[in-house]
């Protein structure tokens, strides 16, 4: 049984417009973390993809730097029910650090700095869905939001996008991450409400 | 088999304890500082609870948008009775409401009382003649006052010492009855209160403005035992740390020390 | 370790802010499945073998789930979600409870 508080109405927008189901408009940008804030340097801050075959291939800090960004003007929606309309970003798309990766696996494992992984099909990677984002509003990425870089595949919940982003594994089975593995949703659609594994 | 049955719904029944919501009405409400106030709610079932145990409360939206917070237990245990002091996170999305907005007769979720190691009934063997050491970082006070509170109803004679550290007058809680109750310490239900200002001091205060120090937890001269029996520190994680090291520093070893530490999560930055 | 999430069970209060708590503030979560009050249980982790009060653990609340971790060295001990299915319950990461003995009932 849930009670109604009389007059309270939180952070949220109740604004009509269109949002995933069973999603509520935030103005503000809430933090929430599994473990501890990781403080990750530029300096020692790198990216590697690893491929099933073949070495890895690693960015530093400057390699990635040197890429092509773009700047990604889209909203995120969080699986704990609140959506943030209009965030601008600016990073570099997934698809160039694809480019030398040579693979047959469909399935990448994201790891982060502090041990955290979530799973996404490879082709929810590529075709200009994903990025790693080091820019957000205009500024350096906050540390407490995954700076200095984090992924973001804005397409799904945002649990999927990994901050403090340190590398893709290529897998040939699809494995559970972090949350995958402990009753949440496998892929993680907003717009079809799979939050939950199951739904 | 119907044995069975009654094991398992008794289990059940204490399982349910501290995880059931129930529906409280505001009856009551007191400024405690110029960002703090005590709510008093009506809770019909609550049976009571112990001094420093806390409740999880629960706002929902008419949009049926919800949010959850923890307070500790203002009060020594009444039956049908839970009372919280909140202090305002002017950012916050659930202390704006309590502190400002609610009103006598709105009503709320609340379940609890929640925890049993960051607590003090007065009478507890393992601290036995005492004495026991309070130590607040600005509204951490709050279960520490409760144990107060408790211990004077009780009557209860363990040697006390509350240390309470603060920015500035203005954000003292309880001052009138922390200064009543530190007046005459022959008095029964009395206890020794250090106050120590951060920030800003009240005119005539002795101690300069100065973060907490090793020289503000030293055990009062007239304690028969020159360590406390128990130590309960309570505030933000950062002043737990530093009144941790301060602690150690005076050679409390870990098993005396009880901490529980506050802070806001999922913050807007 | 990531995702940016809301509805925090926490205390609202505070001049610092910043995600991890501990154990007290994780115990409302954890009491619905333990039949003993979470606060006084003695988890040893499995990673570094410190024992802490639970109470002690760093918590970190208000995710899809709650994260216990070990106030040593940071590695999680146990978790906690709840989703339509029921509740998840994981505590690789320790590798003891110890619930202390309750005094019998007189």
């Amino acid at each position: 049984m849930v009670t109604i508080s009389r007059g309270f109405f939180g952070h949220h927008d109740s604004r009509a417009v269109d949002l995933p189901p069973g999603q509520h408009l935030t103005n503000g940008f809430p933090v929430l973390t599994a473990g501890p804030t990781q403080l990750i340097s530029t300096e020692v801050w790198s990216f590697t993809i690893t491929p099933e075959i073949g070495d890895p291939r690693r960015w530093s800090w400057e390699e990635m730097m040197a890429l092509p960004s773009e700047e990604i003007n889209v909203d995120i929606h969080c699986v704990t029910r609140w959506t943030k309309l209009g965030t601008h970003w600016r990073g570099v798309a997934l698809d160039t650090f694809f480019e030398d990766i040579a693979t047959d696996n469909e399935y990448a494992m994201v790891h982060s700095y502090g041990g955290y992984t979530t799973n996404l099909p490879l082709e929810d990677l590529v075709g200009g869905k994903a990025w790693i984002v080091y820019e957000y509003e205009g500024e350096p990425l906050q540390v407490e939001h995954g700076g200095p870089a984090r992924l973001l595949v804005p397409h799904l919940y945002f649990w999927k996008s990994a901050k403090w982003v340190k590398g893709i594994t290529m897998q040939r089975f699809d494995e559970p991450g972090f949350w995958e593995g402990f009753g949440y949703h496998n892929y993680g659609n907003p717009w079809r409400e799979e939050r939950y594994a199951g739904d | 088999m119907t044995d069975t049955n009654t094991t398992d719904s008794s289990v059940e029944e204490i399982r349910s304890v501290g995880n059931h919501w129930r529906k409280a009405t505001l009856i009551d409400l007191h400024s405690q500082s110029w960002h703090s106030r005590t709510l008093v709610l009506r809770v019909p079932g609550w049976t009571g609870h112990l001094p420093g145990q806390h409740v999880d409360i629960r706002l929902t939206a008419a949009d049926g948008y919800s949010a959850q917070r923890s307070y500790s237990l203002a009060e020594p245990a009444t039956p049908d009775r839970v009372a919280v002091t909140v202090d305002l996170l002017p950012h916050g999305e659930v202390s704006p409401y309590l502190v400002e907005g609610m009103e006598i007769g709105d009503e709320l979720d609340v379940r609890g009382p929640i925890g049993g190691w960051f607590v003090w009934e007065p009478g507890d063997p393992s601290i036995g003649d005492g004495p026991v050491l309070l130590i607040a970082g600005g509204s951490g006070v709050v279960p520490l006052v409760t144990m107060l509170r408790a211990r004077k109803r009780a009557g209860d004679a363990t040697p006390t010492m509350l240390v309470y550290s603060l920015r500035g007058p203005r954000d003292l809680m309880y001052g009138p009855e922390l200064e009543e109750m530190s007046a005459d310490l022959s008095a029964p239900g009395s206890a020794e209160v250090r106050l120590v200002y951060t920030r800003k001091i009240p005119d005539g205060h002795p101690r300069p403005a100065s973060h907490l120090a090793v020289e503000d937890i030293r055990p009062p001269s007239a304690w028969p035992d020159p360590l406390a029996a128990r130590v309960y520190v309570c505030g933000s994680s950062g002043f737990v740390d530093h009144a941790t090291r301060l602690l150690h520093e005076v050679g409390y070893p870990d098993d005396r020390l009880r901490t529980e530490r506050f802070g806001a999560t999922g913050v807007d930055r | 370790m990531t995702s940016d999430l809301s509805t925090p069970a926490v205390p609202d209060g505070g001049t610092e802010s910043g995600g991890v708590l501990d154990g007290n503030a994780a115990a409302g979560d954890f009491a619905g499945i333990l039949a003993a009050d979470p606060t006084t249980v003695t988890v040893r982790c499995g990673s570094c073998g410190a024992t802490q009060a639970f109470g002690q653990l760093q918590a970190y609340l208000g995710g899809p789930g709650t994260v216990l971790r070990c106030r040593e060295c940071e590695a999680m001990v146990a978790r906690v979600a709840r989703t339509p299915q029921g509740t998840w319950l994981d505590i690789s990461g320790s590798s003891s409870w110890l619930f202390p003995r309750t005094p019998d009932p007189v």
